[in-house]
C-alpha cells in the first residue's frame, strides 16, 4: 500500500469523518478566526500589519499541502494554473480601477491594497479546496440511495433515476461527438484542409467554418441526447405502472 | 393456451429492420438519416401522441437502447422486481455471472460498458422478465458477441420456448448466426504493404471522481515488433479485449502515454483515419452533401475529389433497392457510411480503418462495400484494415492481427498473414 | 389569475406523454447546458469570468417547456458546471440562471422573454458580484473572492454573454419547438 495514500482526503472512511477534515481545515475560509489568531502568534515576532498579511499566505499554503495527496501533482497544477489566473484578474483589474476612478470607489489606498491582497490568497485557496471537496464526495453513493427510495417516495426514486441516466447518455454523446472532432479535426480548432487559399480568404473561410461548426455542434448535441428518450421513458412509465400495482396489491 | 412461436424476420436495410422493430413493439425509434426537420417533426409527434406501453422483453437495434436505468444493477433489480419481492445483491450478481459478466460492473454506469457486455445483460435482463413479458423480440441479438459466447442466445431461447412464449427475432439479410446464406462473390484484391511499427504502447486512462465515478484504467500492448502488414488485413479479438482503442492509437484520438504505435506506407504517409461503426453520430447528424462541403469549405479540390468518391462508390449501388437518395433529403445508413469513407479517401492518409463495417448493412450489402472501398483505396495507395469480431470479414483479409487478452491491463498482438 | 397564454403554457406542459417525458426532456436540457457550460469555456481577459454558451440552453429551456422547466434547466444545469468549475459560485449561479430560466417561460412574447432572461442573467451577476458576496466575503472568508470593480469590468462579457444566448436560444426554439 501507498505510504501516502494516509493523506489523501478522498480514501477517508466514513465520508461524515470526511466531512468533518473537510470542515475543520477550511475553518478558514469559513471564519475570520484563524486568520486573527495566526496573526496575533506572528505579532510577537513582526509588526502587528504584516502579521495579518501574512498569515494568508500561509492559510492558503496549508491549504495546498491539504488538497495536494488528493489531487495528483498534475490536477492540482492544473486547478492552481486556473486559480492563479482567477485571482491575479480580480486583483489587477480592481486595482486599476481604482486608480483610475477613484472618486467613484472612495476607499483609502491602504486598505484597498490589503484587501484585495487577502483576496488575492483567498481565491487561491477556495479553489483548490473546493474542487477537491467536490472531487472526494462522489455522487453516485447519494444517487443510488435516491434511485432505490421505499413507498411513498418511489416515483420520486425513479425520476432520480431516469434524470441520472439522462445525464449519463449526455456525457457519451458529448464524449463521442468530441472523439469524432478529434478524429476529424486532430488541432480541434483549424479547419483539417487549407487548400491554397492566402491569408485573407483562409480568415474569412475559418470564421465561415468556425460559425457552422458551432450551429453542427449544437444541432448534433440535442438530436443525439434526445434520440434514445421515447425507449426510456416508455421503460420508465412501465416500472412505474408496475409499482404502483405491486402497492395496490400489497395493499 | 398459447403456442410459442419462433419467428425470424429478415431485411435488406437497417431502416426496414427499425420499421418492423417499431410495428412490433409500438416503440418510437426516431430515425437520425432521415434529416433534422423529420426528425423533430417525429418526436413532436411522440410527445404529443397517447401512451403506448409493450411488456414485451427487449433487445433493441442498439445494445443500449433498452437499458434505461443507471447501471446493471438497477437494470436486473427491476427486472426481477415483479418475480422477487426484494432482489438480493447476491440474486443479482448471479444472474450476471450467469451471461459472463463480472459482477464488478454491476455499479459500472452503463455507458462505460462495451457493445458485447450490454448486450450480455439485455440477455440477463430478458432472462428475468422471462415470467412475465407477454413476447421476447431481439432485434441484431448475436451482432455484438464473440463466437464463443452463442450459446447465451440458446439458453435463452430455450428459456422463453419453455415457458411457452413466443419469440421474434428482426436482423439483417445475410446475418452470420440467423440468415448464414454466405456471399458466392468471390472477392479478389491484390495485396497492398505498409510498414507497422508496434513500441509496447500503453494507454492510461485516469480516474474521475465527479460527477460520476470512473475507475482509472491502463491498456498495456506487449507487443515490440515492425511488420510488413499486407492490406486489407483485419484487426480482431474477443469482446472487451481493447480492439477500439487501438485503432484509436492508430488514428490519434487515443493518446499514448508511453511507448509507440506508427504506420508508414510504402509513399511515406503516415497517417491513419478512422470510420467508426456509429455513421450518424460520425456525420454530426449531417447528410453527405453538408458533410463533404463543411470538411474541404477551403479546399475546392479535395472537395471535388471526395465528391467524385462518393458518387462512384454510390454508383455501385445504383440498381440496389438499399439507397433511396430522394428529394426530401432522405439518406440510408450505407449513403451515409460512404459519404465518410469518401471525405476520408480524399485526404489521402497511409491507412484507412474501418471499425464494424458491417453494422447497420445486411451481408450483401457490407461486402460489396468493403469490397469496392478496398478496390479504390489500393488504388490510391492507401492501406485498408477492418476491426471486427465478426467472421465474415476473414475471407477479405490478406493478414490478421489478433488482440489476446494476457492479465487485466495486458494485451499482446499477432500478427499473421492469410 | 392566470392569461391565455399561461394556460397555453400549462396545456402544453400536461399534453405531453407523461411526467416521466417532462423530466427526460428537462434532464436532458440541463444536461446539455452542464456540459456546453463545461466544455467551451472562453476565458474573458481582465476579468475573472468565462464566455460560455450554455444560456442557449437554459433560454430554450425556457421558452420551449414553460417556467418551472426554465427554472430547473438553469438552477440545476448551470450549477452542475460550477461545481467542475469554481464551486464557491454555486449560490449566485443557482440563484440567477434558474431566475433566467424562469423569466425564459413566462407567457409572454417569446422574444421578449429571451432578452428580459438575458437583461435578469446580467443584473443577478452584477448584484452577486458587486454586493452579495462582498457582503458575505466580510463574515464569510470563503465569499470574498470578488469586488464591485470586477463586476463592473464583467459586465460586457455578461452582456455579450447573455444576448448570444437569447439569439441562439430563440433560433433553436424556432427549429425544434415550432414543429407540427
Amino acid at each position: 500500500m501507498n505510504r501516502f495514500n494516509v493523506f489523501k482526503i478522498h480514501l477517508v472512511k466514513p465520508f461524515w469523518l470526511r466531512f468533518i477534515i473537510f470542515i475543520i481545515v477550511g475553518l478558514p475560509l469559513f471564519s475570520n478566526f484563524p486568520a486573527l489568531f495566526i496573526s496575533q502568534i506572528l505579532s510577537k515576532f513582526f509588526n502587528p500589519e504584516f502579521a495579518l498579511i501574512i498569515s494568508y499566505p500561509l492559510i492558503s499554503f496549508f491549504i495546498w499541502l491539504f488538497c495536494l495527496p488528493s489531487l495528483g501533482l498534475k490536477k492540482f497544477l492544473d486547478y492552481m494554473s486556473a486559480a492563479f489566473l482567477m485571482a491575479l484578474t480580480t486583483v489587477i483589474t480592481s486595482s486599476l480601477l481604482q486608480n483610475l476612478f477613484p472618486f467613484i470607489f472612495m476607499e483609502n489606498a491602504y486598505a484597498a491594497s490589503v484587501r484585495l491582497l487577502r483576496l488575492y490568497f483567498n481565491v487561491l485557496a477556495v479553489f483548490p479546496w473546493s474542487l477537491t471537496f467536490i472531487n472526494s464526495f462522489s455522487p453516485d453513493s447519494i444517487i443510488n440511495a435516491l434511485t432505490q427510495l421505499r413507498t411513498p417516495f418511489r416515483e420520486a426514486g425513479l425520476h432520480f433515476a431516469l434524470a441520472l441516466r439522462v445525464f449519463q447518455h449526455v456525457g457519451t454523446v458529448v464524449s463521442k461527438l468530441l472523439l469524432i472532432w478529434k478524429e476529424r479535426y486532430p488541432s480541434l480548432l483549424v479547419m483539417r484542409h487549407t487548400g491554397e487559399n492566402k491569408k485573407l480568404k483562409f480568415i474569412f473561410a475559418w470564421v465561415r467554418w468556425l460559425a457552422y461548426s458551432v450551429i453542427d455542434w449544437v444541432y448534433a448535441s440535442i438530436i443525439l441526447t434526445f434520440e434514445p428518450i421515447p425507449a426510456m421513458v416508455n421503460e420508465f412509465e412501465i416500472l412505474s405502472e408496475r409499482n404502483k400495482k405491486n402497492d395496490f396489491s400489497e395493499k | 393456451m398459447n403456442s410459442a412461436t419462433y419467428n425470424i424476420y429478415t431485411f435488406d436495410t437497417f431502416e426496414k429492420l427499425v420499421d418492423r422493430f417499431v410495428a412490433s413493439t409500438g416503440l418510437y425509434f426516431p430515425k437520425l438519416s432521415e434529416g433534422k426537420d423529420s426528425f423533430f417533426k417525429g418526436f413532436y409527434n411522440w410527445l404529443s401522441a397517447e401512451k403506448k406501453n409493450s411488456n414485451f422483453a427487449l433487445i433493441a437495434p442498439e445494445p443500449s437502447q433498452a437499458l434505461s436505468l443507471p447501471n446493471p444493477a438497477q437494470v436486473l433489480y427491476s427486472a426481477l422486481k415483479p418475480v422477487i419481492n426484494s432482489p438480493s445483491e447476491d440474486c443479482i450478481f448471479e444472474y450476471l455471472y450467469k451471461y459472463g459478466l463480472d459482477p464488478s460492473i454491476s455499479t459500472q454506469p452503463i455507458t462505460t460498458l462495451s457493445g458485447g457486455e450490454m448486450l450480455l445483460l439485455n440477455y440477463a435482463k430478458a432472462e428475468a422478465q422471462a415470467d412475465y413479458a407477454e413476447r421476447f423480440i431481439a432485434s441484431n441479438p448475436i451482432f455484438w458477441l464473440n463466437s464463443s459466447r452463442y450459446h447465451y442466445w440458446l439458453n435463452l431461447k430455450e428459456l422463453y420456448s419453455s415457458k411457452q412464449k413466443s419469440i421474434d427475432v428482426i436482423v439483417l439479410n445475410g446475418d452470420t448466426y440467423f440468415d448464414n446464406t454466405d456471399s458466392e462473390n468471390d472477392f479478389n484484391i491484390k495485396p497492398l504493404e505498409f510498414k507497422l511499427s508496434i513500441q509496447e504502447p500503453k494507454v492510461c486512462f485516469p480516474e474521475i471522481r465527479f460527477p460520476i465515478y470512473h475507475a482509472a484504467r491502463a491498456i498495456s500492448y506487449k507487443c515490440h515488433k515492425e511488420i510488413i502488414v499486407k492490406s486489407p488485413f483485419l484487426i480482431t479479438g474477443d469482446n472487451g479485449v481493447g480492439k477500439s482503442i487501438f485503432s484509436g492509437m492508430l488514428s490519434s484520438i487515443v493518446d499514448i502515454n508511453s511507448g509507440n504505435l506508427s504506420v508508414e506506407a510504402i509513399n511515406g504517409a503516415a497517417s491513419c483515419r478512422l470510420v467508426f461503426q456509429e455513421a450518424v453520430s460520425q456525420c454530426f447528424a449531417l447528410t453527405p452533401e453538408k458533410l463533404i462541403s463543411g470538411v474541404f469549405c477551403a479546399d475546392y479540390e479535395k472537395k471535388l475529389l471526395a465528391q467524385n468518391f462518393f458518387q462512384r462508390l454510390i454508383s455501385e449501388f445504383n440498381n440496389h433497392e438499399d439507397l433511396q437518395v430522394s428529394d426530401n433529403n432522405i439518406y440510408t445508413l450505407l449513403s451515409l457510411k460512404i459519404a465518410l469513407i469518401a471525405e476520408r479517401l480524399a485526404d489521402k492518409p497511409a491507412l484507412l480503418l474501418l471499425d464494424e463495417p458491417g453494422w447497420g448493412l445486411s451481408c450483401k450489402d457490407a461486402q460489396l462495400l468493403v469490397y469496392k472501398v478496398a478496390l479504390l483505396a489500393h488504388e490510391l495507395g492507401i492501406a485498408l484494415g477492418i476491426v471486427s469480431h465478426q467472421p465474415t470479414w476473414h475471407k477479405f483479409a490478406a493478414s490478421k492481427l489478433t488482440l489476446k487478452r494476457l492479465s487485466q491491463n495486458e494485451v499482446d498482438i499477432e500478427y499473421e498473414s492469410i | 389569475m392566470s392569461s391565455k397564454f399561461y394556460q397555453k403554457e400549462i396545456r402544453k406542459m400536461t399534453s405531453q406523454k407523461s411526467k416521466f417525458a417532462q423530466t427526460a426532456l428537462i434532464s436532458a436540457l440541463a444536461a446539455l447546458t452542464a456540459v456546453t457550460t463545461i466544455m467551451v469555456r472562453v476565458p474573458i481577459p481582465a476579468t475573472n469570468g468565462y464566455f460560455n454558451i450554455g444560456d442557449v440552453f437554459i433560454i430554450l429551456g425556457g421558452l420551449w417547456l414553460g417556467p418551472k422547466a426554465g427554472l430547473i434547466v438553469g438552477a440545476v444545469g448551470s450549477s452542475v458546471a460550477d461545481a467542475v468549475g469554481f464551486p464557491v459560485y454555486i449560490p449566485a449561479t443557482f440563484a440567477v440562471k434558474g431566475l433566467e430560466g424562469l423569466v425564459a417561460g413566462l407567457p409572454i412574447k417569446k422574444t421578449v422573454a429571451a432578452l428580459l432572461a438575458a437583461i435578469v442573467m446580467v443584473a443577478g451577476y452584477y448584484v452577486f458580484e458587486a454586493f452579495i458576496y462582498p457582503m458575505l466575503g466580510n463574515r464569510i472568508p470563503m465569499f470574498a473572492i470578488t469586488t464591485p470593480e470586477a463586476a463592473l469590468i464583467a459586465l460586457l462579457p455578461n452582456a455579450v454573454q447573455g444576448i448570444a444566448g437569447a439569439v441562439g436560444g430563440l433560433a433553436l426554439w424556432h427549429s425544434i419547438a415550432n414543429k407540427k
